[in-house]
């Protein structure tokens, strides 16, 4: 490598001191120096540039990347997640791009469409009842729940309310596939982001007025919630359905009322449909 | 703030280093699948005191050159284009000078390449960038300035010397 100058010499800057510079990296004190020569060698300056411009370019090129829209991620491979700390794993990765509804499902993108348009309507409407208090303690107040027809498929929609008086609404279907997927899936490109997740018998599709890393960490929460053993108080309100206690979260499918007893269902749904 | 949560917020900048650094999509999610699997099973291991960003990008460094010197058939294949077939609004002028960085990226070696991209795309301080890659802060120092004049050189070079990374790619 070129050095631009040696020790000895007059101009005493070498390429790693402009680099560390270029970082401000270097010691106060070397700093002043360096300063001071590229003050008098306009060439030092736009060797620095050069390094700046660089970077710069490469880090649009990788941005993408980091603005989340990878377009698909396929779902683990079973040798890859051999134990329980697979399923956090999967829990844990934010993927990009579309919802990977497969099955007989609808296509991804007008299903996500569809959901939003639900999520856009009012909250309240005559014969809805309060939403389920399984999520009390992630700090979210219950306002209603209902069950709608989407796409031809039967949904319920309960919707919550944040500390912050955030709109949240978890949406709660039956699988039409037996395709085990532990993935969290994000959709950002909408007005609104949306997190969905398959867990047991049921997938779930979270949309909230919130920042899309939040509504991500709330899912997660949701997630660990649903495939947790329900507390007794708990017992006896109705809600999404989840796992039964002895399952898993991505485990055999699970029956809808699984975690409730017959007494403790939900009232039967008010046919406010969309 | 919970473990896992934390985790969370990394895995973006974990994938666009080892999207860097692996040059192909599905290798670096395979990557930061691998990283964050370890990552939870090593759970134990990581100090609340410490930095978690350094102990995931270290592990991750350290599987990316394992899987290198290990399983040389899953060595990457330098994509050229590597992060350009996400959709980059920006001039065609733009996109020739981010498509030429990320090629002159390939012509780095390893271990320059991996100190380049971590200062550059996460901005660590030297100590903490020198901790994550094993080294020491003087090495760290040369890696970053020989890589730097490597690209400053190749951006320099007429086109037509170029090598030909984009044609680097065997079946």
């Amino acid at each position: 490598m070129i050095s631009l100058g040696n020790r000895n010499a007059k101009h005493a800057v070498t390429d790693e001191e402009l680099s560390a510079f270029a970082d401000g990296e270097l010691p106060p004190h070397r700093a002043r120096r360096v300063a001071a020569e590229i003050r008098a060698h306009p060439r030092f300056a736009d060797r620095i540039h050069a390094y700046w411009r660089r970077e710069a370019a490469l880090w649009r090129a990788l941005d993408p990347v980091f603005q989340e829209s990878v377009p698909h991620i396929e779902a683990p491979r079973a040798r890859r997640w051999p134990t329980a700390a697979a399923l956090i794993v999967a829990a844990l990765l934010v993927t990009g791009g579309a919802l990977h509804l497969t099955g007989s499902d609808p296509a991804p993108a007008r299903f996500a469409d569809m959901v939003l348009q639900a999520y856009m309507q009012p909250a309240r409407a005559s014969g809805e009842v309060s939403a389920p208090r399984l999520f009390s303690g992630l700090g979210l107040q219950p306002l209603s729940q209902k069950q709608l027809q989407l796409g031809g498929r039967e949904i319920m929609e309960y919707r919550y309310q944040d500390a912050g008086a955030n709109r949240l609404a978890l949406y709660e279907m039956d699988r039409h596939t037996a395709i085990q997927d532990g993935w969290f899936h994000v959709m950002s490109d909408k007005s609104v982001p949306l997190v969905r997740w398959q867990q047991g018998s049921k997938s779930y599709l979270l949309v909230g007025d919130l920042e899309l890393s939040e509504l991500t960490r709330t899912a997660m929460a949701m997630q660990r919630k649903i495939s947790r053993p329900r507390a007794a108080p708990e017992q006896t309100v109705p809600g999404p359905a989840g796992p039964p206690s002895s399952g898993t979260a991505s485990g055999a499918p699970t029956p809808r009322d699984a975690g409730t007893t017959p007494a403790t269902r939900a009232p039967a749904p008010t046919g406010n449909n969309s | 703030m919970s473990f896992e949560q934390q985790i969370c917020d990394q895995i973006p900048h974990l994938r666009r280093y080892a999207t860097a650094l692996c040059g192909d999509p599905g290798a670096a999610d395979d990557l930061v699948q691998d990283c964050l699997e370890r990552a939870l099973r090593k759970r134990h291991l990581w100090r609340p005191s410490g930095r978690l960003r350094s102990w995931l990008f270290r592990m991750l460094y350290r599987l990316y050159i394992n899987q290198r010197t290990s399983a040389p058939v899953r060595k990457e294949q330098p994509r050229a284009d590597a992060g350009l077939d996400q959709t980059v609004a920006a001039d065609q002028e733009d996109h020739v000078e981010c498509q030429q960085a990320l090629e002159a990226l390939d012509q780095l070696p390893t271990e320059q390449r991996a100190a380049l991209l971590l200062v550059a795309l996460e901005n660590p301080g030297y100590r903490e960038a020198a901790r994550i890659l094993g080294v020491r802060v003087g090495t760290l120092r040369s890696r970053l300035s020989r890589a730097r004049e490597t690209l400053r050189q190749e951006r320099d070079r007429p086109a037509a010397r170029r090598r030909p990374t984009a044609l680097k790619r065997v079946k």
